[in-house]
């Protein structure tokens, strides 16, 4: 009788197991389509695994995860490197040690043990081809403020940028401008100047551009523009040769997760060679292994020796996520783009 | 000796180990303590007032200082003049008490926050503008991971150095002891195969500290074959002795045996009896001879009176030889000779100095009176007793020879040659003298000196107790 039990428990142990089939839940900031790739690769290397794709903007994603309404997700990925740090730095994430640093030449592309970047994603300018027949494409930041200046009728309401106010990419990318180049105050001048028309979102600046609303996108995400450009005729991605700030798309195992090893298996492949190779190869996001040549840029522009900036992933970025600190900034920010159209 | 400094060297490394777990404690609080109060100070110069309002721009310095620990969180607020948090955290460990004790100077702290260690310094800056009057007050913290992993290099390098020292130190001390100790060894190779009975020298040593030990070794051992050598001689002497005397009885025995007639012999039975009496005398003699020797080894000295001592002796004496024409004669003071000595070595010496006079003053003329005299002297330091007989006495030349174990000298060769030997021997024993001279009575004198002990005795514990 006894027996009898005994083999029940176990069939019946066994059978929760396999209903229990570890679900892995993603909260991202990422085009689905744009990830699509990786997870497909993944699911076929773990397949007792089922992956929940919810996808957020960045700054929902963050007020989610701080005060959450759905349940605690597994592994979170954003673009926003800011938020992430914030997120990190905050206690969310999961301490791996066992995951080990991408390489000694990369150290700003992971954090703490925590945070870890998988993508290289450039912040590039983006043109018109047709607008530009006739005209030199300024190819470095120097070159831009001084077309700005020349052909101000040329410019005037068709260049095109994010929104710094409401675009958390926006505004990093405005303030890294800030810290990195001297010369930022008098382009962003220019550019208030030239009523430039500013978005939330690189989809919209991508559209306008290829219909030719606006003839020039400055400091958009590389990656979406070379997969948009890949496909789309009408524009070209310039990856600016003076400097160009690079974004690292990371991700980390949230501290309260029910699968830490898939959660760290799922990280671990994001890093892994294939997972890069993936990336790579089909995906629309750029790999952060260098040596690898990416399939949507078309010109080998990602692997000339540009002065590549990475954004650090660290409590640095925490400074321009002061409360006081944005206000200061985007005060200023205003002030000079009080002539853009939103 | 090497565990036992094993040991120690262990507890010194402990005691040790205390100290640079402190200093590095120490040291690694320090250094990124000078991160914090810099990045707060950076931070500070961020805020200003305008118009009305506390203007607050944190500068990218104050971060970029903190991230020379890269892997640590960084928490900061910031609390206007009431303690109204103007910017940051707004869920720090920080008491209002915190605040105010920073306004004199940087405050310090540890405290637990958000299920991490966060080191946090509180600094104050006073705003003067009219608008605006009171503290601005930063609390930033930061984790402890690059502090904790600087304590803890600090701390396994100096212990490793630590060990590496103690691990030369017992390394050296080994090499030092056993070169301190490879003579000896040398020394207990040079002994073992040597038998101790044998009669070699150890080698010349160039080993400058062993060469008085091996002299001491060679000298003890020389000193030690004498002494066996003597004995050798003695014992070889003695069973001589006895043996020949027994053979003289037993050969008397014989004849006496092997007569014809069936009645023995009165002359016979005399001989035997004198044989006898000459084998009981020798056996006493080896015996008592002996026991000197073995007592003077001991020295067990106890007060005497000397006085006393002699009278027994010559008691004695006279009563043993009653039946001889001997006459005694002792001339000693009536009052105590008190000395420290052994009385039987001393009471056996006079024995046979007394017998020996009572054997060689005898004289072959009739009308001779065989006259002993016993004296007894007090002199400084010690006491002299003669004894002096009216015999043939010794020639000048053969007293030497008279000391030593069975020398017989002169005409009566009936004697042991053992007794003036013990008498010897007891007065070396008292680090006495035995002499021999002319006695006035015509014979033999023999002198005794005994150095009075118990004055020595006593002077030297005057001494100890000044």
């Amino acid at each position: 009788m006894s027996n009898y039990c005994l083999m029940l428990l176990i069939v019946m142990s066994i059978f929760a197991k396999v209903a229990h089939a570890d679900t892995l839940t993603i909260y991202s900031a990422t085009d689905r389509s744009a990830i699509a790739p990786l997870l497909e690769e993944f699911a076929a290397l773990y397949p007792e695994t089922n992956i929940d794709y919810v996808e957020f903007n960045t700054q929902e994603l963050y007020d989610e995860l701080v005060m959450p309404a759905q349940p605690t997700p597994d592994v979170v990925i954003s673009s926003a490197p800011d938020l992430q740090v914030k997120l990190v730095n905050d206690g969310y994430a999961l301490s791996l040690d066992n995951l080990p640093d991408m390489s000694p030449e990369q150290p700003w592309a992971q954090w703490s043990d925590e945070l870890f970047g998988f993508s290289y994603e450039p912040i590039v300018f983006v043109y018109n081809k047709q607008a530009f027949a006739q005209h030199d494409v300024p190819t470095t930041h120097e070159a831009l403020a001084e077309q700005l200046r020349d052909r101000p009728d040329f410019y005037n309401g068709r260049i095109g940028t994010y929104d710094a106010a409401n675009s958390g990419l926006g505004y990093l990318v405005a303030t890294q401008d800030e810290v990195t180049f001297s010369l930022t105050g008098r382009l962003q001048e220019s550019l208030g100047r030239a009523q430039a028309d500013i978005h939330c979102c690189t989809s919209i600046l991508l559209n306008k551009l290829s219909q030719g609303e606006l003839v020039f996108g400055y400091n958009l995400l590389g990656s979406y523009a070379m997969a948009r450009a890949l496909k789309d005729n009408n524009i070209d991605v310039i990856v600016p040769e003076d400097y160009a700030l690079v974004v690292i798309r990371s991700a980390f195992v949230h501290q309260a997760t029910d699968n830490p090893i898939v959660a760290t298996n799922f990280i671990r492949y994001l890093r892994s060679p294939a997972g890069q190779k993936t990336i790579a190869a089909h995906s629309a996001l750029l790999p952060l292994d260098r040596s690898l040549e990416p399939h949507s840029d078309v010109r080998q522009q990602l692997t000339k020796p540009t002065n590549f900036h990475p954004i650090r992933l660290g409590p640095e970025l925490l400074l321009y996520l002061d409360k006081r600190k944005r206000e200061y900034f985007l005060n200023r920010w205003q002030q000079v783009m009080k002539h853009a159209t939103p | 000796m090497l565990t036992r400094t094993a040991l120690l060297m262990c507890a010194v490394l402990a005691i040790l180990s205390v100290g640079v777990w402190h200093y590095a404690n120490t040291s690694a609080d320090y250094s990124y303590d000078r991160l914090l109060s810099s990045a707060s100070v950076s931070m500070l110069d961020g805020i200003s007032v305008s118009g009305e309002q506390i203007n607050i721009d944190l500068p990218y310095s104050a971060f970029e200082i903190l991230q020379l620990a890269p892997d640590d969180k960084v928490f900061y607020g910031i609390y206007g003049p009431k303690g109204r948090l103007l910017s940051g955290y707004n869920d720090l460990p920080v008491s209002n008490d915190d605040i105010v004790s920073a306004t004199q100077q940087p405050y310090y702290s540890l405290r637990h926050y958000r299920q991490q260690k966060v080191r946090f310094i509180v600094r104050s800056k006073r705003l003067s503008e009219r608008s605006v009057a009171g503290d601005v007050t930063i609390v930033l913290g930061q984790t402890t991971q690059a502090r904790d992993s600087q304590m803890r290099d600090t701390l396994y390098t100096a212990l490793t150095t630590l060990m590496a020292v103690m691990a030369i130190a017992l390394l050296v001390m080994w090499i030092a002891i056993n070169r301190a100790l490879a003579p000896l060894n040398w020394l207990s190779d040079q002994l073992q195969p040597d038998s101790a009975m044998q009669d070699n020298s150890l080698p010349d040593t160039r080993i400058l500290e062993v060469a008085p030990l091996t002299h001491a070794i060679n000298n003890y051992r020389h000193q030690w074959l004498d002494a066996l050598g003597s004995m050798r001689d003695f014992i070889a002497d003695a069973s001589h002795q006895i043996r020949t005397a027994q053979a003289t009885t037993k050969a008397q025995l014989e004849i006496a045996l092997s007569a014809k007639a069936n009645t023995i012999d009165k002359a016979s039975v005399e001989a035997i009896y004198q044989d006898h009496t000459k084998l009981t005398r020798l056996t006493n003699q080896l015996l008592a001879h002996a026991t000197v020797l073995h007592r003077g080894d001991r020295k067990a000295f106890f007060a005497i009176d000397l006085n006393q001592m002699l009278k027994e002796v010559i008691t004695h004496a006279v009563r043993d030889y009653a039946h001889t024409d001997v006459e005694f004669e002792y001339l000693g003071p009536e009052h105590p000779l008190s000395m420290y000595g052994d009385e039987i070595v001393l009471k056996e010496a006079l024995r046979n100095i007394i017998d020996n006079a009572v054997i060689h003053g005898q004289s072959d003329q009739p009308d001779h009176l065989n006259l002993i005299r016993i004296s007894i002297k007090q002199g400084d330091h010690s006491y002299e007793i003669c004894i002096e007989d009216s015999g043939f006495g010794i020639p000048e030349h053969a007293r030497a020879q008279a000391l030593e174990r069975f020398a017989k000298v002169g005409p009566n060769q009936h004697g042991s040659g053992l007794g003036l030997a013990i008498a010897h021997s007891a007065a070396l024993t008292h680090e006495g003298q035995l002499t021999l001279g002319t006695s006035s009575l015509g014979g033999l004198q023999v002198s005794l000196r005994l150095p009075n002990q118990s004055e020595s005795v006593t002077h030297y514990v005057e001494q100890d107790h000044v």
